[in-house]
Order: C-alpha cells, then structure tokens, then sequence
C-alpha cells in the first residue's frame, strides 16, 4: 500500500502529478498548465512548485530529463515515473470517495434547509 | 528503513549539482519575462513582474536542497565543525569540561564493572534462575550445608526438584607429585554436577556415573587455568595419569575456561564425590559426611513451595540431632544468585550509587561551564538567530556541541577506567566475588558510551534551554 499523501498538503502533488501525466513537460510548462487547468482557483506561488517537483524526484513518482526545447533551450522535462502512476490512481480513487462523500453531504444538508 | 538509508547515502554522495537547480529556476523566469514581453509588457517591468510571481528565488532553492533526503546530515556535520572550531578557540574551557567528563565517566564506568556482576549480570549457568542452594543453616554456618545421612533421604523422598547435585563442604590442599611438584586446591562433585549447572568440559567428558561410586576407577578433571599454566595446554593431557596426594589419576576432562564454582571458591583438581550411603549412619557420630548440595527447581516450583515442600524431610532430620542444636537450624533454599551475591549485594548498591552521584555532579559542573560559555556567546547566537537560525537550529547546535564533549570524555573515561579496574582489583578485598573476573568488555563500553549520551543530554539540554 503506498503511503497515501495528507490531503491538503498533498494536493498540489496531486496535481503536478496529474499534469506531468499527460505528456514530459518543463517546470515553468508545469505552472501555466496548473494555472489554467484549476482555472486560478489554487494559487500556487510558482517558486514552492520547485520543492514539489524534487520532493516527488525524490520518492520516485516522477522522472526527469534534461531536453532542448523547441526554442533551442536546455531545459528540464519531467514526466510521470511507473511508481508515481499507481501513487495516482490510489490518490484519485481516495479523492473520488472523499469528494462523492463530501457532496452527498452537501446535497442533503441543502435538501433539509430547502 | 534499510532502502531509506541506502537512498539517503546514495544522495549524499551523488548530490545534485546545485548549477541545475540554478539553470532550471533561471530558465522558468526566463519563460516567464518571454510571455510578458510578448504581451508587450517591457522588459525591466516584465521581469520584475515575473520575479513577483516567482516569490523569492533564495528560499525557493533552499526549500528543493531541503528535499534531497538526508539533507539534514550535511547540517550536522557543519555544526560539528562549527563547534570544534569554538573548543579549539577556547581550550581551557574545552578542557576542563573533558577531564571532568573523563573523571565521572571513568569511575562510573570503572565502578559497573565491578557491580555489573554483582546485581545484573545473569550467572554463568545453563537457565540460572532456577538453580538452588538447598541446605541446612546454623548459626555458625550461615551457607547452606547437609549431612551425609540427610542426604540418603532427601535424595529419596523430595519432590521440588528435578536433579540434585552434591559438592565436598570446600576446597583442600592437596600435592602434585611428579617432576614439577605444586600445590593446589582440591574439590569433589557428583557426576551429576556439571548437568545440573548446564557446563560441559571443554575437552575430554564429565565424570562416568561408574566412577562416581566408592571405590571407582580413579579419574580427575582438571581446571583451565591448571591445563594451560601447569600442562603448557598440553594436548595429550587426556588420559594421562597424574599423582595426587600420592594417590595415581587419571585426567578425563578440563572445566571450561570461565567455570565458576557456585561456592565462588577456586580448584584446580576435581575428583568424583564418590557418595557411600552405606557408611553414612556409622561416620561423624552418625550424621555423616558434610556436603554442599546444589539443586534445580522443576518447571513451575517457586522456591517458597520448594521450601515448604522439604519442611516435613527437614523436621524428620531435627530429631537426630541434640536439642541444642535444634534450636539453631533452619531449612534454607535460595537462589544460587541470592548465594553468591546476597552479602554483597547492598554494599554494590550504595558503591554504585554513590559513582552515580559523582557522575551527576560531574554533569552539573559541565553544565555550569558551558552556561558560563553560553552566556559570553549571546552576541554570537543574537547575530545566528538575526540571519535566520530558528530557536531549533540553535538548540541543536548546542546538543551536538555537548554531545561531542561528552563523547570525546567518554572515551577519555573509558581509558581511564581501564587504569582504575586495575587498581580496583589490587586493593579489594577478596570478598567482593567476581572482582578478579572485573574487566572491561563490549557490554562495558556500551553502557560507558549510553552514560556519555546522556551526559550529553542532561548538561546540553541544561545549557541549551
């Protein structure tokens, strides 16, 4: 069982995870990715995305590789390790029961004060 | 945990370089002012916006070296080279703190050496716990002792205890006589003895039960001191006959090296007891020979039931003897520890104690030293905690100072009592058992280097706080 990262804390690893998942992207890439993606909701200063990004080096969940961008620039790719892959479907399967939850709740706490 | 550490040594030794870190965060700005400038923003507002955005760039990098794991290992090492650059700064004061550690730490640890024996250490016998002194006890004669015609019946009527070994009352001169004559300490067992006790010899065999009987062949063991001093470990001592007392024997077999007799006493000739129940009601006025008698409790026998179990035997033996002496008999079972160390045993308490206190006191002066230290160093530390050293960092720059200390007197301490056991072992008095055996060993240096950790704690924490 890998151990399950703590929710709040966890949550911009979830989604650095998440947005490497698709494609090996460059750190800033990883910024503007999260930004649009969660609509600016989550305003993660970019400068703590770095610790993010070796702290998951680190466990093993994402791998990296230095690549020259298309503007002809050394820059630093990251991309979901296998390790990382099963730490977010374990992740998503947690948050999908906790928000299913959370909502139900909410949807009957909004049925009893309608 | 195992993969953990590997992890972290690997990253140790493989640390990233800190120019890609560099590169990669100087890459995203660089990203970042591009996308600004291309919205038209110009250049020197492009990138203070991105700097804005980015937050700082210092911490940012202090934050990714942070998690490297075992990153904190580099930090204990900066803090040990730290404070040995402020001992060497300030040898008097590093000094004085460890010839005081040296001092507290050496006779405590001199001292357990002594005790450890004494009150920890369990004897050397195969389950100790339930081996016994089983016995009479006079008033003249406060170790257990039986009668030869006490023992006739207690071996056929007792119920606590599973085997039942005798040994002769003590040790008695008797002569080598051959070319390189000497004179030793003679003793007798059962061949049930070395069972009882869980020893075997470390070479030849224990005592056949044929010659354990009156008139037997004529057989000895001999003790390991005896065979390597005397027979230079000769390894033909088997077999060979050696005069005793003018009396031919035979060697059989040679006691291990650390066998203790239980009686404490030391033999370097041991001849069966060869019991005769026969003539037992005939010598000494009909009580018979006198003997040890050594014991193991049967599995779940407490030595409080073991001793109500033989007060019937014991009231039977009363009765042959004069009311006199009646009077001043009692049945006595205890614990082969209670009977090596029972007289002893307070005194090692109080001496240990008393090596204990010394050691505290010794730890109070060292925190008093370094308080005095701690308080010509405010500027030093007001200066650290100014440029951003937290209360912890501080704390444990302290306890690693400390620790380093007491571990450089724990090992000055730990040489000194090397001197100090051998002084010990000159001037006790031969009651204190075990003394000769007092050394230092791994089970020594251990505890000397828990004491020297928690010398550590105690004055760093004091000094710290």
């Amino acid at each position: 069982m890998p151990q399950s990262t703590d929710l709040l804390q966890g949550t911009p690893d979830l989604l650095v995870m998440q947005t490497v998942a698709f494609k090996p992207m460059h750190g800033s890439g990883i910024a503007q990715r999260i930004q649009q993606l969660s609509k600016d909701v989550f305003e993660i200063g970019q400068g703590s995305l770095y610790p993010a990004l070796y702290r998951l080096e680190y466990k093993g969940w994402i791998g990296s590789e230095w690549r020259i961008t298309e503007n002809n620039r050394r820059a630093k790719f990251y991309d979901l390790a296998p390790k990382g892959k099963m730490q977010l479907e374990a992740e998503r399967a947690t948050w999908d029961r906790l928000s299913a939850a959370i909502g139900s709740e909410f949807c009957r706490g909004a049925e009893a004060s309608s | 945990m195992i993969s953990e550490l590997l992890t972290r040594l690997r990253f140790l030794i493989v640390r990233k370089r800190r120019g890609e870190l560099d590169e990669e965060l100087e890459f995203h700005l660089e990203q970042a002012i591009a996308s600004r400038s291309a919205a038209g923003v110009p250049p020197a507002e492009a990138r203070r916006q991105a700097l804005i955005e980015f937050g700082g760039i210092e911490p940012t990098r202090d934050q990714c070296e942070r998690q490297r794991p075992g990153w904190w290992i580099g930090t204990v090492l900066q803090d040990a080279r730290y404070a040995l650059r402020g001992f060497r700064r300030n040898p008097l004061f590093t000094i004085g703190v460890l010839v005081t550690l040296a001092l507290g730490i050496g006779a405590t640890t001199a001292v357990f050496s002594v005790v450890d024996r004494i009150l920890f250490r369990p004897l050397p016998y195969a389950d100790p716990s339930r081996i016994v002194s089983v016995g009479m006890v006079h008033s003249l004669e406060r170790q257990e002792f039986l009668m030869g015609r006490s023992y006739v019946e207690w071996q056929n009527n007792q119920t606590p205890f599973s085997v039942f070994a005798a040994q002769s009352t003590m040790v008695h001169n008797c002569d080598l006589v051959e070319n390189n004559p000497a004179q030793l300490g003679c003793i007798s067992f059962q061949a049930s003895f070395l069972p009882l006790f869980g020893i075997s010899p470390v070479l030849g065999r224990n005592f056949l039960p044929e010659e354990d009987r009156p008139s037997g062949p004529p057989v000895v063991m001999i003790s390991y001191g005896l065979w390597k001093g005397h027979y230079n470990g000769d390894p033909h001592i088997l077999d060979r006959m050696i005069n005793v007392d003018g009396n031919p024997a035979r060697v059989v077999g040679v006691l291990p090296e650390d066998f203790q007799f239980p009686t404490l006493e030391s033999a370097d000739i041991i001849s069966p007891f060869a019991f005769n129940p026969a003539v037992q009601q005939t010598v000494n006025g009909g009580f018979g020979g006198p003997m040890r008698l050594f014991a193991r409790l049967k599995p779940g026998v407490s030595v409080a039931q073991a001793n109500a179990q033989m007060q019937p035997l014991f009231k039977g033996d009363l009765n042959w003897f004069p009311a006199s002496a009646k009077k001043e008999l009692r049945l006595s079972i205890r614990t082969l520890r209670d009977r090596e160390t029972q007289d002893v045993r307070p005194v090692a308490w109080i001496l240990f104690g008393f090596v204990l206190a010394v050691l505290l006191i010794a730890c109070a002066n060292v925190a008093g030293l370094m308080m005095a230290r701690g308080a010509g160093r405010q500027r030093e530390l007001a200066v650290r905690s100014a440029i951003g050293a937290s209360r912890g960092r501080l704390i444990r720059q302290a306890l690693t100072e400390s620790l380093l200390l007491s571990c450089a007197g724990g090992l000055a301490g730990f040489a000194m009592a090397q001197t100090l056991v051998m002084v010990f072992v000159r001037l006790a008095p031969t009651e204190i058992p075990f003394i000769s055996k007092a050394h230092l060993d791994l089970r020594i240096a251990v505890f000397a280097a828990l004491l020297s950790c928690l010398c550590g704690a105690i004055f760093g924490l004091a000094s710290a706080l």
